[in-house]
């Protein structure tokens, strides 16, 4: 049995890096393509500093990770479950891909 | 022109008021059959203090237009609504919940979406309003489908009471499709 739950064929599941994580996803936050495409919010870059807040703001109940590839350790994008509705057994799922070279390509 | 923006036929729209209404809200939450129709958590129990606090807190949130709902034949508090807009697409969400049993069934319900529906489209010039109602919850839909909202979806399976498993349906009424009605 395969026991390696964070790990997948072309990526795998971190924790997020402070130091290293809230740079990429600020820049990500530039690229109103993208943004559009994940939030129905208004457009609106993050900063750097905001980013990383937001990183430290997570909580305990909520299943979050960083997608890594496995070639090259390069941090692309971010997944997560939000169990709030523990009782009914259902959870959201949330992903993005933000860096844009990995679009399309099954990561 | 009817500028009685928050009067309907049988209700009226009213602020909510923590003083007077905590006592109503906390009788309602004692009503399981009232609460698992009203939202998914696990049925709680309030007391008025809770209910009060909970009452002020809401009423800080801004973007929220949060209403209690009272009988315009003598003055009853017997429910809440409101709606909660995404601005920058023009929906908004609704809800709504009569928690005094004895008006149940009888056109108090929808005669405050149709109020809520007015707001939504001839003050806050919304596009849409959207909702959603668990399926087994037969006195809501058709309430909302005599007001105008047409089923859009629904989540399968998504909710277990009492060990079934049932949907959650999304309902919707766009700007023209209430218009039209008036």
């Amino acid at each position: 049995m395969d026991t390696q739950l964070f790990l997948g064929e072309q990526v795998r599941l971190a924790a997020y890096n402070l130091e290293t994580d809230a740079e990429a996803i600020a820049r990500w936050s530039r690229d109103s393509e993208y943004w559009r495409l994940v939030s129905p919010r208004p457009f609106q870059p993050s900063s750097v500093k905001q980013a990383r807040q937001r990183l430290e703001d997570i909580q305990p109940d909520e299943h979050v990770f960083a997608i890594r590839t496995r070639a090259g350790d390069r941090f692309i994008g971010g997944i997560g479950l939000w169990a709030n509705q523990w009782t009914h057994g259902d959870a959201w799922v949330g992903i993005h891909i933000g860096e844009r070279e990995y679009w399309g390509k099954g990561l | 022109m009817n500028t009685q923006l928050f009067r309907g036929e049988r209700v009226r729209l009213v602020a909510p008021n923590p003083e007077s209404d905590a006592e109503s809200v906390a009788h309602w939450s004692r009503d399981s059959e009232f609460t698992r129709l009203f939202g998914s958590g696990p049925a709680r129990l309030w007391t008025a203090k809770r209910a009060k606090e909970e009452m002020e807190k809401d009423l800080e949130k801004g973007d929220v237009f949060i209403f209690h709902i009272r009988t315009l034949a003598d003055d009853r508090v017997i429910g809440i609504a409101d709606l909660d807009p995404v601005w920058s697409h023009g929906d908004a969400w609704l809800g709504i919940g009569i928690g005094e049993r004895d008006y149940w069934g009888k056109g108090y319900g929808t005669d405050a979406v149709r109020v809520l529906l007015r707001y939504a489209f001839a003050e806050l010039n919304l596009f849409r309003v959207t909702l959603n109602v668990f399926e087994h919850n037969r006195r809501a839909l058709r309430s909302y489908e005599k007001a105008g909202f047409v089923v859009e979806g629904r989540v399968r399976e998504v909710m277990r009471r009492d060990g079934r498993r049932s949907d959650v349906v999304y309902m919707g009424i766009l700007r023209e499709e209430w218009r039209g009605r008036q």
